[in-house]
């Protein structure tokens, strides 16, 4: 429990720790980082370095979004 | 403090004293969740911390009574409570915590060891813990 409470301490007293996955061992705490990419395709496919994703679902959403908007006026009709 | 056991949260609730709001909740559902935040808003006017830990182990086994005649529906509550509800809570979080007189804040998910590893005795509490490691990054 001393572990646990020392990283919630770690966490308050810091400005800059976001996003990170802290295990507690012991009296121990190790910030792990996700699993390695086994090749560069695998890299390209969640880095998104071109962009394929974000545009991809902005899109998506922006549809769903008109949709919603549309069948909202058509109820109100 | 939020927990599903009003007698316990009560005790808790009156030893620790004035600085201390108990709220009976249920995280996995939002109603409930949604009420808590309110609650907390409406009794403090900030938000600083949120502390999700709420977490339940597995309600039964996926393993057990394979002689049903109808295969029954399985019991995924562990899911509810440990994955979906800290969805309902960052969603909740985010909405609160803009409003502050500094906007933002710190969550803090309570995960588990077996987020990292499998983790025979308990697969839905496993496969919970695995969604919120390294799930949140893409937030805040």
């Amino acid at each position: 429990m001393s572990t646990i409470l020392k990283a919630y301490d770690t966490f308050l007293e810091s400005d800059s720790i976001s996003g990170e996955t802290v295990e507690c061992s012991i009296d121990q705490l190790y910030f792990r980082k996700p699993s390695d990419y086994p090749d560069k395709s695998q890299r390209w496919l969640i880095e998104d370095p071109d962009g394929f994703w974000a545009a991809s679902y902005a899109r998506k959403r922006a549809a769903a979004t008109e949709e919603t908007n549309e069948s909202g006026k058509e109820t109100r009709k | 403090m939020a927990d599903v056991n009003l007698e316990r949260g009560e005790e808790l609730s009156k030893e620790l004293g004035d600085s201390v709001l108990f709220h009976q909740t249920d995280v996995s559902e939002w109603d409930q969740q949604a009420a808590l935040f309110k609650r907390t808003w409406e009794w403090s006017g900030r938000i600083d911390l949120f502390a999700a830990n709420a977490g339940i182990d597995d309600r039964e086994s996926v393993f057990q009574r394979f002689d049903d005649e109808e295969p029954k529906k399985p019991n995924l509550k562990t899911l509810e409570v440990d994955l979906v509800a800290v969805f309902y809570g960052l969603k909740l979080f985010v909405h609160y915590v803009r409003k502050n007189e500094k906007p933002g804040g710190k969550m803090v998910i309570t995960a588990s060891c077996v987020g990292l590893y499998p983790f025979e005795t308990n697969p839905t509490y496993c496969a919970a813990k695995h969604g919120v490691c390294d799930s949140h990054p893409i937030v805040l």
